[in-house]
C-alpha cells in the first residue's frame, strides 16, 4: 500500500506484495538487500561493471518472478543470495579470467589517514589478486562464510549444498588463499 | 570425541576464531586450554583471517539502485510474473507435456491399428518356378565350375 510506512514488514510480507505488483515494497526489498548482493557479486566477480550488472539481473529477476519464492523453503535473504551468487557463477563462466582490482580504489578512503589508507589498498590490491586466482565456487563460499559472516548451514542452505561440501570448499579456499599470499607475507604486515 | 586432527582441520578451514566453529569442535578445542601447539596453530591461521578481512568489498552507489528501481517504475505493472505467469509450476507443465505426449502416441497407434484393420491384406503373388531357375538361384555357373576343379 504506497505512502504507509512498510519499513517493519518481513521480507515475506514484503515478497507478497510485490507479487501484486507493488512498487513501494520492491523499493524496501532492494534497499535492504542490494547492498549483500553487491558485496557478494564483488568478491565473486572483482569488477564493479560485472558485480552491478549481476545485481541488478538479479532484482529484475525478483520483480518479473517474484513467484518462484517459496517462503516455505527458507528466508528471502538466503533465496536472493542463491540468485546473486548463480548469476555471478554464469557470468564467471562467460568470462576470461581477468586480474580485476577496481574495487581496491574504494579503500582508499577507509583508513583514518592517508598513509593508513594507502596500506589498506595495498593489502586489500593483494588479497584480491589472491582471490582472484581461486575458483569461483569457492570465492563465493568464502564471500559468504568470511565476507558476510553466514554460518555454515546458511552457506549451504543459500548454495543448495550440504554442509560437508561447503566445509571442503571453504578448507580449499582457505588453502588456496594461503599458498598464494604465504610468498607474499612479509611484504603485507597485516 | 574430537581429536587433534579434527581441530587441525578446523583450524585450517574456520581460521582461528572460534567462534566460527563447529559448536563441539569449538568445545573441545577450549578444552585444551594452554596448549602450546594450539596456540601456535591459532596464531598461523589467525595471520590468514586478518588478510581475509582485508578483502575489498564493494559500496552500493545510491544512483545505481536508483536507475534500478527508475527501470522497474517503467515496466507495465500488471504483467508481474507474466513470463512464468501463472503459477504454473514445472510440475504442472511436466504433466501437461505428459499427457500430451500420451495423447499424440495413443493417436498414431490408433491410425496404425485402423491401417491395419481397414487395408485388405496383400495377397502374394504365385511364382512358378522352373527346375532349371531354381537350380540357377542356388548354384551359379562360375561356382559350380570352381567347385569342379576343387573336388575332382
Amino acid at each position: 500500500m504506497p505512502g504507509m510506512d512498510e519499513s517493519w514488514l518481513s521480507d515475506a510480507t514484503l515478497v507478497e506484495q510485490v507479487k501484486a505488483g507493488d512498487q513501494a515494497a520492491y523499493r524496501l526489498l532492494v534497499e535492504r538487500h542490494y547492498p549483500m548482493a553487491l558485496r557478494i557479486a564483488g568478491r565473486v566477480l572483482g569488477t564493479r561493471e560485472e558485480a552491478e550488472d549481476a545485481v541488478q539481473e538479479t532484482f529484475l529477476k525478483l520483480w518479473r518472478a517474484s513467484d518462484r519464492y517459496d517462503a516455505s523453503r527458507g528466508t528471502f535473504k538466503a533465496w536472493i543470495g542463491r540468485v546473486v551468487v548463480n548469476h555471478c557463477l554464469d557470468r564467471r563462466r562467460a568470462l576470461k579470467p581477468v586480474a580485476a582490482l577496481d574495487v581496491v580504489g574504494e579503500m582508499a578512503d577507509d583508513g583514518p589517514t592517508p598513509e593508513d589508507a594507502a596500506m589498506a589498498a595495498s593489502r586489500g590490491a593483494t588479497v584480491a589478486a589472491a582471490m582472484d586466482q581461486l575458483p569461483p565456487r569457492q570465492r563465493a563460499v568464502l564471500a559468504l562464510f568470511y565476507g558476510e559472516g553466514h554460518s555454515m548451514l546458511e552457506v549451504a542452505e543459500m548454495l543448495e549444498l550440504n554442509v560437508k561440501a561447503v566445509e571442503s570448499l571453504l578448507s580449499r579456499g582457505r588453502a588456496g588463499l594461503r599458498q598464494a599470499l604465504e610468498p607474499l607475507r612479509g611484504e603485507m604486515s597485516v | 570425541m574430537t581429536d587433534r586432527t579434527r581441530i587441525d582441520e578446523c583450524l585450517a578451514t574456520f581460521g582461528a576464531d572460534l567462534t566460527r566453529w563447529p559448536a563441539e569442535e569449538a568445545a573441545a578445542a577450549r578444552a585444551l586450554g594452554d596448549d602450546t601447539a594450539l596456540a601456535v596453530r591459532r596464531a598461523d591461521e589467525a595471520w590468514l583471517d586478518a588478510a581475509l578481512s582485508d578483502w575489498p568489498v564493494m559500496k552500493a552507489d545510491p544512483t545505481r539502485i536508483e536507475a534500478l528501481l527508475a527501470r522497474v517504475e517503467a515496466l507495465p505493472a500488471v504483467p508481474v510474473n507474466a513470463p512464468a505467469a501463472s503459477s504454473t509450476s514445472w510440475a504442472t507443465t511436466f504433466r501437461q507435456r505428459y499427457w500430451l505426449t500420451g495423447g499424440a502416441m495413443l493417436a498414431v497407434a490408433a491410425s496404425i491399428a485402423a491401417v491395419l484393420l481397414i487395408a485388405p491384406p496383400r495377397q502374394a503373388t504365385p511364382v512358378t518356378l522352373t527346375d532349371e531357375a531354381a537350380l540357377s538361384m542356388v548354384f551359379s555357373t562360375e561356382q559350380s565350375e570352381g567347385w569342379s576343379e576343387g573336388w575332382m
